[in-house]
C-alpha cells in the first residue's frame, strides 16, 4: 500500500521521465531506420528489420499514449480538477470489505457486506470501479430516465446546473468515460451548446451586474468562462476611458513626518 | 504584466498600446535635429516643414515638447472611415484596418486631437467602426456552439479585438473539445433524439481519422 501510494502521489513525474525514455528510444529507431533506408537499404539492424509495420504501429501508440498522459499531467495540480472529482456518486459494493464501516456502520462489526449501496466521492469509487470492488451507478441528474435530462432538452440554459453539481461537465466527462457511459456525452454537450450562447451574450454586454439571477445558475465552468469575457471587456474600458496613464507609486505621495 | 488576472495567455491593453507605439507616423517637425541612431533603426534628419517617418512613440514624445505636428494616417479621414463603416456594415467580412487601429486612434486623440481634421467625426466614426466589428465577433461566435469545431478564422482581425475575445474562445474552445471527445465513445445503443444522432455520426468521422 504504502509503494502504491508513493507511485500514485508521484504519478506526474514517474511518468514522465519514462515515457520521455522510450518515445527518445523510438524516434532514434525511426531515425535509423529512416537513415539507412535512404542509403539503400543496406545498414538494417536485426531487430528493425523484422517489420517496419509494428515498429510504426508500436511508435503511433506511443504518441497516443504519451498525449493522453500530458493532458493527464496538466490536470495534476489543477484544483478544479480535484474538487471535481470530490463529487458524490452512488456504489453497490461488490465484495465484502473490511474497515470501511464509515460507509455503513450500522452496528461495530467496522465493515460494509457485498451488496451494500454506499455514497462516496468520485476519487474512491474510481480506484475501487477499476479494482472491481464496487459498481458505480451515474448520479440521479445523468440517469437516462431522470427529469433533469427532459429539462435540459426543453431549455437547458435555466437549468439550475449549479445546484445539481458545480462541475458538471468535467464530472460527467469523467463519470462517462470511466463508466463508459454513452449517453452522457450528448446530453453534456447538448446543454453547453444551449448555455453557451447564453453566457456569450451576456459576457460581452457592457453592464457586468447584468443578471445575478443567471449567473447563479451557472456551473464552475461556465463561470470561468463567463469572468474570462467579462473582465477582458471590462479592461478594454477601463483603458479607453483613460485615467491616469503613470501611476503613482504610493510612498512618492507621502509626506515626510515632522521630526519631533 | 504583475497585475494581470489568471488569464496570462491575454496582453493587457496598456501592452497593447505600447507594442502600437512602434507603427511609424509622419510628422513635420518644426525645429532642426541631427537624425536619431536608435536600435529600431535611423530616423531623420529634422528640418522644419519636412515631412519626416518615425515611431509612433516618438512622435508622441516630440509632440508633448511642442517640437512637431502629427499628420494623421492615411485611413483616419472621414472620408475613408466612411468607406469603412459602410463597407463594414454591408458585407460579413472584416474590413482591412491597421492592427493597432485601436491604439493608434486613441494614443492620437490623446496627444495629437489639433493636428487632426474633424477630430469629432472621425472619433465617432472609429467608435461606430468598432461596435460594428464587435457586434459581428460576438454573432462570429455563436457560430462555435452550432458546430463541431477547433479553431477559428478571424480575417483582418484588429489586436485589440482579437485581445479581447481570446480568454473567452480560447476556453470555450477548449470546453468543447472536451465535451466532444467524450462524445466520441463509441456508440452501442441507439439514441431517441435524432439531434444527438446526428451529432456522433460527425464524431465517429473524427475517430476513423485518428
Amino acid at each position: 500500500m504504502g509503494m502504491n501510494e508513493i507511485r500514485v502521489k508521484l504519478k506526474g513525474s514517474l511518468y514522465k521521465f519514462h515515457y520521455f525514455n522510450i518515445s527518445a528510444i523510438f524516434i532514434s529507431i525511426f531515425l535509423k531506420l529512416y537513415i539507412s533506408r535512404k542509403n539503400g537499404g543496406l545498414g538494417f539492424d536485426l531487430i528493425l528489420s523484422s517489420s517496419t509495420l509494428s515498429i510504426w504501429r508500436v511508435v503511433a501508440k506511443i504518441v497516443v499514449k504519451f498525449s493522453f498522459l500530458a493532458l493527464k499531467m496538466t490536470s495534476y495540480y489543477d484544483i478544479d480538477d480535484i474538487l471535481a472529482e470530490e463529487e458524490m456518486v452512488p456504489a453497490v459494493f461488490l465484495q465484502t470489505a473490511n474497515e470501511v464501516g464509515i460507509f455503513d456502520c450500522a452496528d461495530d462489526t467496522n465493515k460494509v457486506e457485498a451488496g451494500t449501496h454506499v455514497e462516496m466521492p468520485f476519487w474512491l469509487a474510481q480506484e475501487l470501479y477499476v479494482r472491481q470492488v464496487v459498481s458505480i451507478k451515474v448520479p440521479p441528474y445523468f440517469d437516462t430516465k431522470a427529469k433533469t435530462r427532459n429539462e435540459i432538452g426543453a431549455d437547458a440554459a435555466h437549468v439550475d446546473l449549479r445546484s445539481l453539481c458545480p462541475y458538471f461537465y468535467d464530472f460527467g466527462c469523467k463519470i462517462a468515460r470511466l463508466i463508459g457511459e454513452k449517453t452522457i456525452g450528448p446530453l453534456l454537450l447538448v446543454a453547453f451548446r444551449t448555455r453557451y450562447r447564453e453566457v456569450l451574450i451576456k459576457a460581452h454586454t457592457a453592464a457586468s451586474i447584468v443578471a445575478p439571477k443567471h449567473f447563479s445558475l451557472l456551473t464552475k465552468e461556465e463561470t470561468k468562462l463567463y469572468e474570462a469575457g467579462q473582465s477582458s471587456t471590462a479592461a478594454f474600458k477601463k483603458w479607453r476611458m483613460g485615467g491616469p496613464r503613470l501611476q503613482k507609486a504610493s510612498v512618492l505621495g507621502r509626506k515626510r513626518k515632522p521630526v519631533e | 504584466m504583475a497585475n494581470q488576472s489568471d488569464n496570462s495567455v491575454a496582453f493587457s491593453a496598456a501592452e497593447l498600446e505600447f507594442l502600437a507605439e512602434d507603427e511609424m507616423v509622419e510628422i513635420v517637425p518644426n525645429m532642426r535635429m541631427e537624425p536619431l541612431n536608435l536600435i529600431s533603426g535611423d530616423f531623420g534628419p529634422f528640418r522644419p516643414q519636412i515631412a519626416a517617418q518615425v515611431p509612433l512613440w516618438l512622435a508622441v514624445a516630440l509632440k508633448k515638447r511642442g517640437k512637431c505636428t502629427i499628420r494623421p494616417p492615411e485611413w483616419m479621414s472621414v472620408e475613408k472611415l466612411t468607406q469603412v463603416l459602410e463597407a463594414e456594415r454591408d458585407s460579413e467580412k472584416f474590413q482591412l484596418l491597421p492592427f493597432h487601429y485601436v491604439e493608434i486612434s486613441r494614443l492620437l486623440f490623446d496627444h495629437a486631437r489639433e493636428d487632426i481634421p474633424d477630430i469629432y467625426m472621425v472619433r465617432s466614426l472609429i467608435e461606430d467602426i468598432k461596435d460594428v466589428r464587435f457586434h459581428k465577433i460576438g454573432t462570429g461566435l455563436e457560430i462555435i456552439s452550432k458546430e463541431v469545431t477547433y479553431a477559428l478564422r478571424l480575417k483582418n482581425l484588429s489586436a485589440m479585438e482579437a485581445n479581447i475575445v481570446r480568454p473567452f474562445v480560447t476556453k470555450a474552445l477548449q470546453t468543447f473539445h472536451k465535451l466532444n471527445t467524450t462524445e466520441a465513445i463509441p456508440e452501442s445503443g441507439s439514441i431517441p433524439n435524432r439531434q444527438r444522432q446526428a451529432v456522433n455520426q460527425r464524431d465517429k468521422r473524427v475517430l476513423k481519422g485518428r
